[in-house]
């Protein structure tokens, strides 16, 4: 009876709180819309998304098949829009197939990164004491080295392949994600809504759970966006530097490292799937960009 | 001194982690070893012996022993020590960041300041969209763009390696094989210069002390330079310290492009060649370096902020 009493109001007041959280969900995505960089932005995210998802089905051909009458053709040469690659392959289509894996070497690293990095910082920031300092420690060290190196020793000791430069990517993308996080939780932690959910008698998991976790998901979800743009550069270059997808896998990092070899005579195959990098890597930073401007306009930059 | 020894742990976790880096890879090193028609006890003994049954501290007691008596393994690809191929690289790839971060520094804070100066203007809308495309350009496909425009199409300039392959090894010679590969690193670093050069400066000069000195009638490059850089400077040097890791990093892949005769072009082949012991041994060494460098921007804060002190 008496802990009812005692819950009700603090019940309203967590409700409020949820509600609040709710609202500027809307003023966020007019102030999102209202910027036309970021709206570009996110259209060309979500038209690189569709290509990766329907791709292999709108190339017009074979993305592994070799035509040598194609060997370096030049864009627009009897109907092949972006000419071959220097084994008479179709760079539409190998682009067309390779955004999938491109975007998949990307986004699903960071997605692991992310929930792993979420749990982290969580238990850290939560718990503080002993258990921060082992997680932070721990973390630190892997900050200590430049972040594409660590991959790079990763990768080649786990051996060449797309799935293992992935597997390198999280590892190096945990620490960042965690920090986000672990920041951002010790800031709730004094804070009274939660000293009320602990004062109604919910455990650790349900606040950290219903009350801590969708405090951290913002910044979580920004933090993701503006680093989509370069971990895409990020993992390309793992392929281009040969740890990534291995030939003949159309990737867009290793068709960029396969056409340097033909660069003096055939230009294109090279810099054409360089240039599908750069546009989605720039179409990632302008919605990121717009995202944190819109989340928090103090600190719009342009 | 306090300050290197706070470094040691530091140190000691990189080097944990590169050691568990190194048992991360797979297959059994005693079978590299072992004569092909080696018996299961032989083999056995020769993992006893390589001190591979040990549990995983001793291990890596061993092993650090060995690296900190600069023994870092052997190289198969270029039959040589890890550390006699890795180290006389280790200058090239320093003279390649240096410059790359020079080119940054130059470019990027002159327009951070020219833009936060001249905030909404032309120019200002120029430097961001040219901080944001330096920021979404892949540094391996800019040097490509760049070896196809200057060397091949233009010839101006060589697109590959150190030094002209004749001709005597002048400082000449370097700074013009450096200009691509330098150009490359530093422009994409350039942007991200220049966007937290603006931003700093754009804080400092909605502050008192730059309205007084304004208001004294000084002109604008001595309010700019002696009254707002001194503050802003502060946190793109702590950035740009970060930075220097990336920077390290990104010669990696620039080096590939350029053939540039650094640890990075080594890796490289090394990753090519399936010669580990050569990608941890530039991994350390590189995370080693990073780490001293760290210490010498926290040193450099001092030198330039008053306020910060060490004991």
């Amino acid at each position: 009876m008496t802990a009812s009493t005692g819950a009700k109001p603090v019940a309203e007041l967590l409700a409020v709180t949820r509600r609040r959280a709710q609202r500027p969900a809307a003023e966020v995505w007019a102030r999102f819309s209202s910027d036309g960089a970021a709206v570009a932005g996110l259209a060309l995210v979500v038209a690189a998304f569709v290509v990766a998802l329907v791709g292999p089905s709108i190339a017009p051909y074979d993305p592994l098949a070799q035509d040598t009458g194609l060997r370096m053709a030049t864009p627009g040469t009897g109907g092949y829009l972006l000419g071959g690659d220097h084994l008479g392959r179709d760079i539409l289509s190998r682009l067309l197939y390779g955004a999938r894996l491109s975007l998949a070497a990307a986004v699903a690293p960071m997605t692991a990164a992310a929930s792993i990095g979420l749990v982290l910082g969580l238990i850290a920031g939560y718990y503080g004491g002993w258990v921060d300092m082992g997680i932070s420690r721990v973390l630190d060290v892997l900050l200590a080295f430049p972040s594409i190196l660590l991959a790079i020793a990763i990768a080649s000791a786990l051996g060449p392949g797309l799935g293992n430069a992935m597997i390198a990517i999280v590892i190096v993308a945990i620490p960042s994600f965690a920090r986000v996080v672990r920041g951002t939780v010790i800031g709730l932690r004094g804070l009274d809504y939660l000293q009320a959910a602990r004062a109604c008698g919910a455990n650790d998991l349900r606040i950290l759970g219903l009350h801590v976790l969708p405090n951290c998901l913002a910044p979580v979800i920004v933090y993701t966006t503006l680093e989509l743009g370069r971990m895409l550069i990020f993992a390309a270059g793992l392929s281009f530097l040969g740890l990534g997808a291995q030939p003949p896998e159309a990737e867009w990092g290793a068709m960029l490292s396969e056409g340097r070899n033909v660069l003096s005579v055939a230009p294109h195959v090279a810099t054409i799937p360089g240039l599908a990098i750069f546009v989605v890597a720039l179409g990632a930073n302008l919605m990121g960009d717009g995202l944190r401007d819109a989340l928090d306009p103090r600190l719009r930059t342009g | 001194m306090r300050r290197l020894l706070a470094l040691i742990p530091t140190l000691l976790g990189v080097s944990v982690a590169t050691f568990l880096i190194i048992k991360l890879i797979p297959g059994d090193i005693a079978l590299t070893y072992a004569p092909p028609d080696a018996s299961a006890a032989e083999l056995q003994a020769l993992r006893e012996s390589l001190g591979l049954t040990a549990p995983l501290p001793i291990q890596y007691a061993a092993w650090l022993g060995h690296v900190l008596q600069g023994d870092w393994g052997y190289s198969i690809s270029q039959g040589k020590p890890v550390l006699e191929a890795l180290l006389p690289r280790l200058q090239n790839t320093m003279i390649l960041a240096f410059a790359a971060l020079i080119i940054a520094w130059v470019i990027g804070v002159t327009a951070g300041i020219v833009s936060a100066a001249r905030q909404g203007s032309v120019l200002d809308r120029g430097v961001m969209v040219f901080a944001l495309l330096g920021n979404s350009m892949p540094a391996f496909w800019l040097g490509l763009v760049f070896i196809l425009f200057f060397g091949l199409q233009l010839g101006i300039l060589p697109v590959s390696g150190m030094y002209s392959p004749r001709g005597n090894h002048d400082i000449g010679d370097l700074l013009v094989h450096l200009v691509l590969p330098a150009s490359t690193l530093g422009l994409v670093l350039a942007g991200l210069v220049a966007r937290m050069t603006r931003s700093a400066m754009l804080e400092i000069i909605r502050q008192d002390y730059i309205r007084t000195a304004w208001a004294k009638g000084l002109r604008e490059s001595a309010v700019m330079r002696n009254h707002a850089l001194r503050n802003a400077i502060l946190p793109v040097i702590t950035v740009l310290g970060l930075q220097l890791g990336n920077l390290l990093g990104g010669s990696v892949i620039i080096e590939t492009v350029y053939s540039w005769p650094g640890i990075g072009f080594a890796m490289q082949q090394a990753i090519l060649r399936r010669d580990a012991q050569v990608v941890q041994g530039g991994v350390l060494l590189a995370a080693i370096s990073f780490v001293f460098i760290n210490l010498i921007v926290d040193l450099l804060y001092a030198a330039i902020d008053p306020r910060v002190k060490f004991e």
